[in-house]
């Protein structure tokens, strides 16, 4: 009869012993929790149809970094979309009017980024920047509604219904005499204490963008008159407030996701009201300016006005972007009209036309912080800490960092090239 | 002084009559359906003078004796026929019909088999679809062109959807497709590959990188050739399938020749095509409560439909004095189709819809010299009136289980104020003429001029309740002009076949340009011209190895959708430059087991610049730009096993690498990407066909044809593969496909009957990021003959 050779069977048995402990401890190392992350790094490069854009997230241990970062390590957060990137208590969230929808991104234990819920909201039309309140209420406001939701749990929870203010069908006579509302929406949303100031835009064509009306209007809502869980809310509109000396105000997600309103140290509002959406510095002769809402008022202060053209490179030169830094500091681009392509009257929006500027609120002094030309509709929202910016820059062949020093602009050098129009993002 | 030998003077008036007393016998041959036969062997019996048909199946045997001869006629697939010829000093006219051999009627694609098979073997080796194999089956056109290797289309949904065409690395509106030689640009939209139907297709060439001179048309990548059915006898036939989404088709072949002589002859064809288009969606977004919360679910297509129509009207002469052919066709199409989404199925539209019908005529003379044929012309010239209208005016915003909201903007295709109904009417004027002149039997000099002409003209009510001024009411017009000439030339006994071409193409745009407020500025003029050229061999290395190189560098000049826009949100630009590519073949094909196996190779290798794509010019708009160089380099490889009779086995499998060569003027992408892969695009896919015929052996009055052809296409990425950690990455699906028809054709073809089950595993398929293609769905299809 034929023996068994137990040293086989033993070499065997211990071979897949083997196999399974490694098999294990492959399995072990990619469970470990890590550190939680401090910065990401959003980069959104435009896709191969020349149309939209994808979105990658990766984590950076500093936002100091220099040299190249590629996407390699990067988490897709959308193939295709088109709208900004927002954060917000450590999660970021993916504002996509093209498909009309909202995704949510964290990261788990192990710093991997995961989708944690999405929301469609196509009764928006076309929505504007998100606006988060607290871990339970956002707003984000679009085409005849605000929609409140839930962004913790990306359910929709309410709505602001907006057809009691909304001007459609009204004669305006601009562009040009004659001319209509044609279409209105909220652009963006910022809180401040117990109301919330959402930007409207009443607009003649709303594929350019071109604007029906030359002043600058915000909704006022009281956020104490307002249920969260209720569908219509019209009892919390307070008024809209409208101010002649400025234009309209409000992103619609350019730069990847800035906002035109900002809060001071004091609680008070400033608002950017830039003329450069459908050609309007152009129709209307107004420049580029700011104008400020006090806190806890519900109306613009008419003792405050900032031009910024006249301030900055000069009469005929809107200033878009306003990135807010302390102090009554903040970063913003101001459009070179020498640079624009004659044959293309979409150059501000395709060409790297901009330079940065930083303003001061305060003095209404403006200094020149880079005489490199971006294209600031496409790259936009800085990253500041201990005295430096984080400045993106989108020229005719790259994209990039610039690291700022904040007290004199000197140390305006290159630090991190990436595929894509980058922001970088602080986590915790 | 020399004297007459006498022998050479007998010898003189012995053979003088003989000499005076040669005569020519000329004449057609043809199937007993009307198909002319090429290569049929005309022999005069126990004598070794004889002569071969040509393309048109005319045969000529010159120099005959006087005498008495029999005339054999035999044809591969055929019965051979005989006839009693006398030759008596006066040229005789023998024309024969040759009926399909019993055994072979389960090959009724044999007839016109020399055809294909001279085509194939062109110095520019173009890919041969026979639809005959598929002649009674629902399949669609697009269907059967996907079993073609390199060539890949992609479709947005069901039956009469967008498509997308992808040949050899090269897509969109860089491969040009043409019906029996007309690029459909100028037929109008109702020739698209989605409207057209197998019923109406006798083959389609695919030519490959490489492109004739006789097409007269630009192109990048490549050309898709639709053959319609031509050259029939006496019939009458009509068709009628239904299936799966309450798809209907109706078809009418009709062929007539009312005179004695049969020199005139009258055609009518017609197509009515119908489907709802409603297929299941799964993971979509589904409703569930008042606030619009929405879970992943299943749900209907709604909004989908679409009709089609067609009428094809041709009446001509053959065999004239001065005329091969001289006809005149006349056609008319019909399409409403209603709009269920966009580029991606996200967001579903609920009410937007489209007409169009297209008008057209062209004359065709076409004559080759009696002598020796060394000239052979062919002229074409025609006009087409195409009206498009385009309805977007809902008030709503959809979801996908048909439940809606109210907008506060009008239009679902976009963000508009008043919505859009554009109301487009395109002239075309063309004219084609084909030359060409065989210098010597090795040398042979084509020449081509195509000359065409668009004008636009329409308005836009809804959009212009926007603005001052309508664009449209602006006409604007587009001239394409084309000079080619190339020269075949043989070499080595015929072993080595070479072509050269040269070509010349010049545009003139006049086109509207707008304001930055989407308002009427001014009109824009703008010229272009470009050089093409190449050069194509066909090197008989072996009996049985051949080898096809071939290099063009091609232009594609801006259609009239990229100057003049979609009139929906898409700019036109009349700026833009002519697209250009290096093409290079390398195409081999190898008979093995007695010609009972054939296995082609190719390598293929595209250089592009300035590829012509939308780019978006504010958040919505978008424009048309040159944006894109790219190179791919790729293979295919061929397979196809003839077992016996019954049983055929084809395989075909590709590989594309399509990468980025160079950054664009505008930013829109950087250096990063150059050598990246393109994303979106199919790069690795496959085909596998299997036909058996059944036939009874006790009797020969019917067959059974099974055809199952098992398609592959492996995933790939929607964006950059470069950027992001792959198991992040959103990819469209490995897709694995398994259509199965099943055939019944009797003897007498009068009654025919088919069964169609496409996608018969009901698999997930996705030709795009989440649109969804139709699952499992059958179909049966009855054709009748009334008169043959």
């Amino acid at each position: 009869m034929k023996t068994i050779n137990t040293f086989k069977i033993k070499s065997i048995v211990l071979m897949f012993a083997f196999i399974a402990l490694l098999s294990c401890s492959n399995d072990d190392d990619g469970s470990k929790s890590q550190e939680p992350a401090n910065y990401a790094l959003i980069t959104r490069p435009i896709n191969s149809d020349g149309m939209t854009f994808s979105a990658y997230m990766q984590i950076m241990d500093s936002p100091n970094v220099e040299g190249t970062m590629s996407n390699s390590n990067a988490y897709e957060i959308s193939a295709s979309h088109l709208g900004g990137v927002y954060e917000f208590n450590e999660a970021v969230y993916v504002n996509d009017y093209l498909n009309t929808k909202i995704t949510k991104w964290t990261l788990n234990i192990e710093n991997v980024v995961q989708n944690s819920g999405s929301i469609q909201v196509p009764e928006l039309g076309f929505q504007g920047n998100i606006a988060f309140h607290d871990d339970n209420v956002a707003y984000v406001g679009g085409t005849g509604s605000i929609s409140i939701f839930n962004p913790t749990t990306m359910v929709k929870t309410g709505k602001i219904d907006l057809s009691s203010i909304s001007r459609v069908g009204e004669v305006t006579d601009f562009p040009s005499v004659g001319a209509t509302i044609q279409a209105d929406g909220v652009s963006e949303i910022i809180i401040n204490g117990n109301y919330m100031y959402a930007a409207m835009y009443h607009m003649f064509d709303f594929n350019s963008f071109t604007p029906a009306t030359s002043t600058c209007d915000i909704l006022v809502i009281d956020l104490n008159q307002l249920d969260n869980s209720s569908q219509d809310n019209s009892q919390a509109i307070v008024n809209v407030i409208s101010d002649t000396r400025g234009s309209f105000t409000g992103a619609w997600n350019t730069g990847g996701g800035v906002y035109y309103m900002n809060k001071d140290e004091n609680g008070d509002i400033y608002v950017l009201c830039h003329n450069v959406f459908g050609g309007a510095r152009q129709l209307m002769n107004k420049p580029s300016c700011v104008l400020r809402i006090n806190n806890g008022a519900t109306s613009f202060d008419p003792a405050y006005y900032f031009d910024l053209e006249s301030a900055s490179q000069g009469n005929g030169n809107p200033v878009t972007n306003f990135e807010y830094y302390g102090d009554g500091k903040f970063m913003a681009t101001v459009l070179d009209p020498t640079q624009l392509d004659p044959s293309n009257p979409f150059s501000f929006n395709n060409d790297p036309v901009f330079r940065w500027w930083s303003f001061d609120l305060n003095t209404k002094t403006a200094t020149q912080v880079s005489n490199i030309y971006t294209n600031a509709g496409k790259a936009a929202g800085c990253y500041f800490e201990n005295g430096y910016a984080y400045i993106p820059y989108f020229t005719s062949d790259s994209n990039y960092i610039n690291k700022v020093n904040l007290n004199n602009f000197n140390d305006n050098l290159k630090a991190v090239t990436t595929t894509g129009f980058p922001n970088i993002y602080k986590l915790k | 002084m020399s004297t007459i030998n006498p022998f050479w003077v007998c010898v003189f008036f012995i053979c003088s009559p003989m000499l005076y007393a040669q005569s020519n016998i000329t004449g057609i041959v043809k199937s007993d359906n009307g198909e002319v036969l090429q290569l049929a062997n005309l022999v005069l019996k126990n004598t070794v003078i004889g002569a071969a048909t040509n393309q048109y199946g005319k045969f000529t045997i010159s120099k005959v004796p006087n005498g008495k001869y029999v005339l054999v006629c035999s044809v591969l697939g055929f019965e051979t026929v005989e006839k009693d010829v006398v030759v008596n000093d006066n040229d005789e006219v023998v024309n024969f019909k040759v009926k399909l051999l019993q055994n072979e009627l389960d090959e009724v694609s044999i007839y016109g088999k020399s055809k294909i098979k001279k085509l194939k073997e062109l110095p520019y080796k173009p890919e041969v679809i026979e639809f005959k194999e598929f002649e009674n089956s629902s399949k669609t056109v697009i269907e059967a062109l996907n079993t073609a290797a390199g060539l890949r289309i992609r479709q947005q949904g069901g039956i009469g959807s967008d498509i997308d065409i992808s040949l050899n690395g090269i897509d969109g509106k860089d491969v040009r497709v043409f019906v029996d030689e007309i690029p459909v640009y100028l037929l109008g939209r109702g020739f698209e590959l989605k409207n057209l139907t197998l019923s109406m297709v006798d083959r389609v060439e695919i030519y490959k990188g490489l492109i004739p001179i006789k097409f007269g048309s630009d192109s990048l990548g490549g050309i898709i050739n639709i053959v319609t059915k031509k050259d029939k006898e006496k019939s009458l036939e009509i068709g009628n399938s239904y299936g799966s989404w309450n798809s209907h088709e109706v078809t009418l072949d009709s062929y007539f020749k009312p005179l004695e002589n049969k020199k005139f002859y009258a055609s009518i064809d017609g197509v009515y095509r119908h489907s709802d288009n409603d297929y299941w969606m799964d993971d979509v977004n589904i409703v569930v409560d008042e606030l619009y919360n929405t879970k992943k679910g299943r749900a209907r297509r709604f909004n989908d439909k679409y009709d089609f129509g067609l009428v094809k009207l041709q009446a001509g002469f053959n065999d004239l004095n001065w005329a091969d052919n001289l006809s005149i066709i006349s056609s008319f199409t019909l399409t409403n189709k209603e709009w269920q989404h966009g580029f991606t199925a996200i967001h579903p539209w609920g009410e937007t819809f489209s007409k169009e019908y297209t008008i057209g005529a062209a004359l065709n003379w076409r004559k080759t010299s009696l002598k020796n044929k060394k000239w052979d012309v062919d002229i074409i010239a025609g006009y087409n009136y195409e009206y498009t209208y385009f309805e977007d005016l809902s008030k709503h915003t959809y979801f996908w289980d048909g439940s809606y909201t109210d907008s506060f903007t009008i239009g679902e295709s976009g963000i508009y104020n008043q919505g859009r109904t554009p109301e487009i009417n395109q002239r075309v004027w063309y004219a084609r003429e084909n030359i060409s002149y065989k210098i010597n039997s090795k040398l042979k000099l084509n020449f081509n001029f195509f000359t065409s002409k668009r004008k636009l003209s329409g308005q836009d009510k809804a959009g212009t309740a926007t603005y001052e001024t309508d664009p449209f009411k602006t006409p604007q017009s587009l001239l394409n002009n084309f000079i080619g000439s190339s020269l075949e030339s043989k070499f080595l006994r015929g072993k080595l076949i070479s072509n050269t071409s040269f070509k010349h193409y010049y545009t003139k745009i006049k086109a509207v340009v707008f304001k930055v407020t989407n308002e009427f500025d001014k009109i824009n003029t703008s010229f272009s011209s470009n050089i093409g050229f190449g050069q194509v061999f066909k090197c008989k290395i072996l009996p049985n190895l051949i080898l096809f190189p071939g290099y063009e560098y091609t232009v594609r000049q801006p259609d009239s959708e990229e100057v003049f826009g979609d009139y929906i949100s898409k700019r036109g630009n009349p700026n833009l430059k002519s697209s250009t590519s290096h093409n290079l073949n390398f195409n081999t094909q190898y008979n093995l087991l007695n010609k009972m196996m054939v296995v082609r190779l190719g390598l293929f290798y595209r250089n592009t610049k300035n590829r012509i794509l939308p780019t978006t010019l504010s958040n919505i708009l978008v424009t048309y730009s040159n944006f894109l160089h790219t190179s791919s380099v790729g293979s295919e490889l061929g397979l196809e096993l003839k077992l016996n009779k019954k049983l055929n086995l084809s395989l075909n499998a590709t590989y594309i690498d399509t990468r980025l060569r160079g950054v664009d003027e505008f930013g829109i992408l950087t250096k990063e990407y150059i050598g990246a892969r393109i994303p979106n695009t199919p790069y690795l896919f496959g085909n596998f066909q299997s036909t058996y015929i059944l036939k009874p052996k006790k009797h020969n009055k019917y067959f059974i044809r099974f055809i199952n052809i098992m398609s592959y296409v492996n995933e790939f990425f929607r964006a950059w593969e470069i950027n992001g950690v792959k198991s992040s990455k959103t990819t469209i699906p490995s897709q694995f496909v398994n259509d199965f028809s099943i055939i019944f054709v009797p003897k007498n073809r009068r009654w025919r009957f088919a069964f169609d089950c496409k996608n018969l595993t009901d698999a997930k398929v996705y030709d795009n990021f989440s649109v969804q293609k139709p699952g499992r769905s059958l179909y049966g299809k009855i054709t009748y003959l009334f008169i043959n």
